[in-house]
C-alpha cells in the first residue's frame, strides 16, 4: 500500500509538471491562430481555470457513487494525457472549422467560446483529478490534500523551467507532449501492474493500458510529421496564398515566414510582421523620420531591420545604426533571405528593447520604435509615460523620438480618437515637444528641441540639403505626406478631445483602447460594454451590495468560507498578474526572470501547502491572520511603483522575490488550512477538498479574466490592489463575526 | 427536488421556471438592441425626402437607387444606413450633414486626365451600400449618420465654401456618394452656374436611371472596378460585380470623362488572369483611352494581416493592361515610380511627372503632347 501512495504523489507530481507544460503550449498554439491580445491571454487562463473548477465540482456530486476510486483515477488519467494533443490538433484546425477566413480577425465573441470549449477536456480532468487523488491517499494520510497540493505545485514549478530552458529549444510541442505522456502512461503501467499484483485490477486492465503505451510509442515517432502536418493546415487557414517556407517556435513565440511573388512575409504569432524586399515602404518609413533631425549621426530603431531600411538610413551620413530585437529566431530567418551586412556602423542587439533602453549607456540622435500597435500589455510598455522618459534619457539634447499607431485619415471617431491621444498626450507630458502627423498610421514625433516639424517646404528642404538620391523617395513626396490642411486638421482634432487619457505603466489605457479597436474590426461591442461595467463606482456598488448581503442574510460558515476562499483565489491570480505586470515594467522584460518569478511563486505555493501540515488548533483564526497578511502584501503591492522608483536593482529583485514567495505561501497555505476548517465543520472530507479546489479555481478564473484585460488598464494598478484589499477585508469580517 | 446554489433548493418546475425566463432574455435581446438603436437616432433631423423610391403597400417603401433595392417598412432604415422610411415616405438622412470636409487635388480620386494640379473641395458622408473588408473609411462608412459627428451644410454653403476657398472642383469622396445621391446631385447642380468640376469617386454600386441622371450633372469620375471576380465581390465586398460592369456601360454612354481604379489585394484579386480578363473587357467594351489605375494595398480595417502588394505584382498588372491595348495605365501608391507618370502613346515622352499626388511636370498644352501633337484623352480644361 505504501507503493500505492508513493506512486499517486509520483504521479501527481508528474501530472502538475505535463499539465503547465500543456497551458503554455496551448497559450502558444491559441496565440498564433488568434494573433494573441490581452484579451485572448485572459480567457485562455479563465476556461483553463473555470474547467477545473467545474472539475472538481462534478467531483463533489459524484464521488458518493464512486465505488472503486483507484481505477477511475487511472482511467482518467490515461484520457487527460491523450486529450492535449487533441486538443492542438482542433486549435490548428479552428478556423477551416470554423469557417473563418485567413485574411480575417477572429471575432471575439467565437473566439472567446472556441477557447473555452477547447479547454474543456483536459482541465476538467485537472479539477476531478484533484479531489480524487485526495479521496485515495487519504486512506493513508490524513494531510493528503496538503501532500498532493505541494506535489502538484512542484511539477508546475519544474515543468515551467524546464520547459523554457530545454525542452522548447530541443522539441516541437507534439514532441514534447508525447514524450511526457508516454512517462506517465509508464508509470501508470506500473501502477496498474502493482495493483493486477493486488488484485485490485484486472488482467485486461493492464493489457489496455499496455496497448494505450504502444499507441503513444507510435504517436511519439510520428510526431515530426504530424507536427508537420498541422503546421502546414495552420498555415493555410491564416496566411493562405502565401508558400510557407519555414516555421519555428521560439523561446518567445511562433515565428513563420512565407513567400508570394518574390515578397517575403514574416509571421510572429500568426499575426504578420514584416514584408521584404519593399524598397517603397522603407524609405518612406524611414526619409521623415531622419530629416525630424538636423544632423542624425546615431539611430536606433526597436524592431527588425532590413537591408532597405538601413540602406535609406545610411544616405543621411549616419555614423551608426542599432536595431534591438527581442528574438534572435526572427532575424535568423530574415536573414536566411535577406542579406544584411555585417559591418562596424551596423548593430542588432538580441535584448528586450525596454531593458535595453533602461541599461544602455549609449546616447542617441534618434530613437525609433517599429513594432505592432500595443495589444497586450507587453507591447504596451514601450508606449507608456515611463518609457518614454526613459527614451528621453538616451537622446542627446536635440534627439528625436518616433513612435507610431494605427489612425485614420479622414476622420476620427470615438475609438481611434482615444487610442490616438492617449499617446499623444502621453508624450506631451514627457517631451517639450510633439508632433503627429496624419495618416493610416500616424507617427509622433517628439523632442525637446523645436527641430521636429510636419512643414513639408522645411522637410523638403532638409532633404535637399543631403543630397540624397533615393529610388524609392523624393524630396516632393513630403507634400503628399504632410499635407498643410491634413497636419492642422488632425492636430486640432487631437487637442480638442475632451477626455485625456494618459498612459503609465500602472494605468497602461492604451491597450485596452486597442482592443476596443480590434472588438470594431471583428463587430464585437463586448470590451465596449464591459467598459462600462468595469468603472470604480459600479465595483464599488457590487462590494457594497455583498456587504449588505453579508449583513442581512447572515451566511451560514460553510458560505463564508467558500467565499473566503474565492476571493483568496482570485486575490492570489491577480496579485501574480499585477506582480509580474509591475516587474516587467520596472526592470524590462526578461523572459527568464518571468520564468523565475513564475516559478517562486509555485515554490510559495509548496512551502505554504507544506507549513500548513503543522497546524494542529484548527480555528477560524488561522485563516484569518494570513488573510490579513495578504491585505498587507497587496497594500505594499500598490505602492511598489513608488517605493522602488530610483532603488537599486538588488533591491528591486529581493522585494519582488519576497512578494512573490509570500503570495504563494498565503495561498499555498490557506487552500488546506480551509479544507480543515470544512470538515471541521462537518462538511464530508471528499466534498471539502473537490468543494475547496472549485472555489479556489473559481476566483482565479475570474481574476484572470478581469485582471489584465479591463481592471489594470481601466482602473489602473493602484485602484485593482485597492478593490482587492476591500475584498479580503470584507472576507476577513465576514469570518471574524464566525469566531465571534 | 435538485440542488441550487448554497444549498438553496428549489423545485424542478421553478428551474424550469427560470432557464425559461433566461431563454426568453436572451431571445429578446436583438429586439432590445434594436429598441436601443431607435431610441438613439431619435430627434435626428430628417428632412429631405429621397429621389428614387416607390411607394408599396402599407407604408413599406423600396428604394431605387442601388441593385439592393430595400424594401423598408415604416421607420426602417437601409442597408447602406443611410435612407429611412418614415411612414411611407423615404428621407435620405445624410442630406446636407458631411462629417469629412478637406481640400484635395484632384488626383488624389485617382484623376490624372483632369486639368492636372486643380485643387477641389473634398467630402463624404457616413454609410456605404458596400462592406469592403479593406474599407480606408471605415470609420464613417461603416456607421450611419446617427452615429457620427456630422456638419451642417447645405448645398449652397458647400459651394460658397468652394467659392470662398477659390477652389475649381467639388469632389464627392471618401464614402460611397451614392449614399448621399441627393445631396450630390443638388451640389452638383449649383456647382455648375459656378463652373466647378465636379468629380465623384464611386465603386459605381447604382442602378442605371440613377446613374444617368447623375451623368447629367457629374462631369468626371473615378470608378473603383475592385475585382473581375464575382467571389471576390461577394465575400470580399459584400456585392455583386455584374451591376459595377453595367454601370462602367452606362458612363461611356453617357459620355463622361472616368478613369478606372483596380486596389491589388495580395491572395485575393491578384490572379493575373483575371487582371488580363479585365483589361481584355475594358479594351471591348469601354475603350483603350480610358486610363487604368493599379493601386497598392496597404494592410488596414479587416485584412491587416495580409502583407502590402508586392511591387512586381503591380508592376505585371501594369505590363498586361499596357500588352491588352489599354494606353494610359498607371501605378498607385508608389511614390516615384515610373508607373505614376503618363507617357504619350505616340513617342512615348513622358508627359506628365508626378510624386504622389504631386504634379512636378506638365507637357500637356491644350489636350495634346508637346512633342508630337497627339491628342491625349481626358479634361484639360472647363
Amino acid at each position: 500500500m505504501e507503493n500505492l501512495i508513493k506512486m499517486i504523489l509520483i504521479l501527481f507530481f508528474l501530472f502538475g509538471f505535463y499539465s503547465t507544460i500543456s497551458q503554455v503550449i496551448l497559450v502558444r498554439e491559441f496565440l498564433v491562430i488568434f494573433f494573441g491580445n490581452e484579451l485572448c491571454l485572459g480567457t485562455i487562463f479563465f476556461s483553463w481555470l473555470l474547467w477545473i473548477s467545474l472539475g472538481a465540482w462534478t467531483f463533489k456530486k459524484v464521488y458518493s457513487k464512486i465505488i472503486n476510486p483507484i481505477k477511475i483515477f487511472i482511467v482518467c488519467l490515461s484520457a487527460s494525457v491523450f486529450t492535449i494533443p487533441f486538443e492542438i490538433f482542433i486549435i490548428r484546425n479552428l478556423r477551416i472549422l470554423l469557417g473563418i477566413s485567413s485574411y480575417q480577425l477572429f471575432p471575439f465573441h467565437t473566439m472567446i467560446i472556441s477557447i473555452f470549449i477547447v479547454m474543456c477536456p483536459l482541465c476538467f480532468f485537472i479539477g476531478f483529478l484533484f479531489p480524487l487523488g485526495v479521496k485515495i491517499y487519504r486512506e493513508k494520510n490524513e494531510n493528503a490534500l496538503s501532500r498532493i497540493y505541494m506535489f502538484e505545485s512542484l511539477g508546475s514549478m519544474f515543468g515551467g523551467i524546464i520547459f523554457t530552458f530545454v525542452l522548447v529549444n530541443l522539441f516541437n510541442h507534439f514532441e514534447i507532449l508525447f514524450l511526457i505522456g508516454l512517462f506517465i502512461l509508464v508509470c501508470i503501467l506500473i501502477l496498474v501492474n502493482f495493483l493486477v499484483q493486488q488484485r485490485i485490477c484486472s488482467k485486461l486492465f493492464s493489457y489496455s493500458l499496455i496497448i494505450l503505451n504502444l499507441v503513444f510509442l507510435f504517436l511519439l515517432l510520428s510526431s515530426k510529421d504530424i507536427n508537420n502536418y498541422l503546421i502546414v493546415k495552420r498555415w493555410s487557414s491564416f496566411a493562405s496564398g502565401l508558400n510557407l517556407i519555414e516555421s519555428r517556435d521560439s523561446k518567445y513565440q511562433n515565428v513563420s515566414i512565407g513567400v508570394r511573388e518574390d515578397q517575403y512575409s514574416v509571421f510572429e504569432n500568426g499575426h504578420i510582421s514584416l514584408s521584404f524586399p519593399d524598397p517603397y515602404s522603407d524609405a518612406i518609413f524611414i526619409h521623415p523620420i531622419m530629416v525630424q533631425h538636423l544632423n542624425p549621426k546615431k539611430v536606433l530603431i526597436i524592431g527588425i531591420p532590413t537591408l532597405d531600411l538601413i540602406q535609406e538610413a545610411k544616405m543621411h551620413n549616419i555614423d551608426e545604426i542599432h536595431f534591438v530585437e527581442l528574438d534572435s529566431e526572427v532575424i535568423n530567418l530574415v536573414r536566411k533571405f535577406l542579406n544584411i551586412p555585417e559591418q562596424k556602423w551596423i548593430k542588432i542587439f538580441y535584448s528586450d528593447g525596454r531593458y535595453f533602453i533602461k541599461s544602455t549607456k549609449e546616447k542617441y540622435d534618434i530613437v525609433v520604435v517599429n513594432l505592432s500597435d500595443p495589444s497586450t500589455s507587453l507591447v504596451n510598455r514601450y508606449f507608456t509615460k515611463e518609457f518614454f522618459i526613459e527614451a528621453k534619457n538616451i537622446l542627446n539634447e536635440d534627439g528625436v523620438f518616433v513612435t507610431s499607431l494605427t489612425s485614420a485619415v479622414n476622420y476620427l471617431g470615438e475609438d481611434i480618437g482615444n487610442y490616438n491621444v492617449s499617446i499623444y498626450h502621453t508624450l506631451k507630458q514627457v517631451f517639450k515637444f510633439s508632433l503627429a502627423s496624419p495618416g493610416d498610421r500616424t507617427y509622433f514625433f517628439a523632442s525637446d528641441s523645436d527641430v521636429i516639424s510636419l512643414n513639408s517646404d522645411i522637410l523638403k528642404e532638409r532633404f535637399l540639403k543631403r543630397g540624397i538620391k533615393s529610388n524609392y523617395f523624393n524630396e516632393d513626396y513630403f507634400k503628399t505626406l504632410f499635407e498643410k490642411d491634413k497636419v492642422e486638421w488632425f492636430r486640432n482634432e487631437l487637442e480638442k478631445y475632451k477626455f485625456k487619457f494618459t498612459n503609465t505603466d500602472i494605468r497602461p489605457v492604451t491597450y485596452f483602447f486597442n482592443l476596443i479597436l480590434w472588438s470594431r474590426f471583428t463587430n464585437s461591442y463586448l470590451p465596449s460594454f464591459l467598459e462600462k461595467i468595469f468603472s470604480l463606482e459600479v465595483i464599488l456598488l457590487f462590494i457594497l451590495g455583498m456587504f449588505l448581503w453579508l449583513l442581512l442574510k447572515r451566511p451560514s460558515k460553510d458560505v463564508k468560507i467558500s467565499i473566503a476562499i474565492t476571493i483568496v483565489g482570485l486575490s492570489g491570480m491577480l496579485l501574480e498578474i499585477i506582480l509580474l505586470f509591475l516587474f516587467q515594467n520596472l526592470r524590462g522584460y526578461l523572459y527568464s526572470e518571468i520564468g523565475f518569478f513564475v516559478s517562486l511563486f509555485m515554490f510559495g505555493l509548496f512551502l505554504g501547502s507544506f507549513s500548513s501540515e503543522k497546524v494542529k488548533n484548527i480555528t477560524v483564526n488561522i485563516f484569518i491572520f494570513p488573510q490579513v497578511v495578504l491585505i498587507v502584501v497587496i497594500l505594499i503591492t500598490s505602492g511598489l511603483i513608488y517605493l522602488l522608483k530610483s532603488q537599486i536593482i538588488v533591491f528591486i529583485y529581493l522585494i519582488f522575490v519576497f512578494l512573490f514567495v509570500i503570495t504563494g505561501f498565503i495561498i499555498g497555505f490557506l487552500f488546506p488550512v480551509a479544507n480543515k476548517i470544512y470538515i471541521h465543520s462537518g462538511v464530508k472530507p471528499d466534498e471539502a477538498s473537490s468543494k475547496l479546489d472549485s472555489y479556489d479555481h473559481l476566483g482565479a478564473s475570474i481574476g484572470a479574466i478581469l485582471g489584465g484585460t479591463f481592471l489594470i488598464p481601466i482602473l489602473g494598478v493602484f485602484f485593482s490592489c485597492f478593490i482587492l484589499i476591500i475584498l479580503n477585508i470584507f472576507s476577513v469580517i465576514s469570518l471574524k463575526k464566525e469566531v465571534w | 427536488m435538485i440542488k441550487f446554489r448554497f444549498n438553496q433548493k428549489i423545485s424542478r418546475g421553478e428551474f424550469i421556471k427560470k432557464l425559461g425566463l433566461l431563454g426568453l432574455t436572451v431571445a429578446s435581446s436583438p429586439f432590445l438592441i434594436d429598441l436601443i438603436r431607435k431610441v438613439e437616432a431619435w430627434g435626428f433631423e430628417r428632412t429631405k425626402e429621397s429621389y428614387y423610391y416607390e411607394k408599396l403597400f402599407g407604408n413599406k417603401v423600396r428604394c431605387l437607387r442601388c441593385p439592393v433595392m430595400c424594401i423598408l417598412k415604416d421607420k426602417e432604415t437601409s442597408f447602406c444606413m443611410t435612407r429611412t422610411n418614415i411612414k411611407g415616405i423615404l428621407y435620405e438622412d445624410t442630406y446636407n450633414k458631411p462629417c469629412v470636409i478637406n481640400v484635395d487635388p484632384i488626383e488624389k480620386g485617382p484623376l490624372y486626365h483632369v486639368m492636372p494640379g486643380i485643387l477641389g473641395i473634398a467630402f463624404g458622408t457616413a454609410g456605404c451600400n458596400l462592406r469592403c473588408l479593406y474599407c480606408q473609411n471605415w470609420q464613417i462608412s461603416q456607421l450611419p449618420p446617427t452615429k457620427t459627428k456630422n456638419m451642417y451644410l447645405t448645398p449652397d454653403e458647400m459651394i460658397s465654401k468652394a467659392m470662398s476657398k477659390k477652389l475649381k472642383a467639388v469632389i464627392f469622396t471618401y464614402t460611397e456618394p451614392v449614399v448621399f445621391f441627393d445631396y450630390m446631385v443638388d451640389i452638383a447642380k449649383i456647382a455648375k452656374n459656378h463652373r466647378l468640376i465636379t468629380h465623384c469617386c464611386t465603386s459605381a454600386f447604382i442602378n442605371e436611371k440613377p446613374l444617368k441622371d447623375l451623368c447629367r450633372d457629374i462631369d468626371v469620375f473615378t470608378i473603383t472596378l475592385k475585382g473581375f471576380n464575382e467571389k471576390f465581390y461577394q465575400r470580399i465586398c459584400g456585392q455583386s460585380l455584374k451591376p459595377v460592369l453595367d454601370a462602367l456601360q452606362v458612363v461611356k454612354k453617357e459620355g463622361r470623362w472616368f478613369e478606372i481604379v483596380n486596389l491589388i489585394v495580395p491572395t485575393l484579386n491578384d490572379d493575373y488572369e483575371d487582371i488580363k480578363k479585365m483589361c481584355k473587357w475594358i479594351l471591348t467594351y469601354l475603350g483603350s483611352n480610358v486610363p487604368l489605375h493599379f493601386a497598392r494595398f496597404y494592410p488596414a480595417y479587416k485584412l491587416k494581416n495580409l502583407p502590402q502588394t508586392p511591387q512586381i505584382v503591380l508592376e505585371d498588372a501594369r505590363k498586361i493592361a499596357l500588352d491588352c491595348g489599354i494606353k494610359y495605365v498607371y501605378i498607385g501608391n508608389l511614390p516615384g515610380h515610373e508607373g505614376n507618370n503618363t507617357y504619350c502613346p505616340n513617342c512615348g515622352k513622358e508627359l506628365i511627372q508626378r510624386s504622389g499626388i504631386t504634379v512636378l511636370k506638365s507637357y500637356v498644352i491644350d489636350g495634346k503632347c508637346k512633342f508630337c501633337k497627339t491628342s491625349i484623352p481626358g479634361v484639360w480644361k472647363i
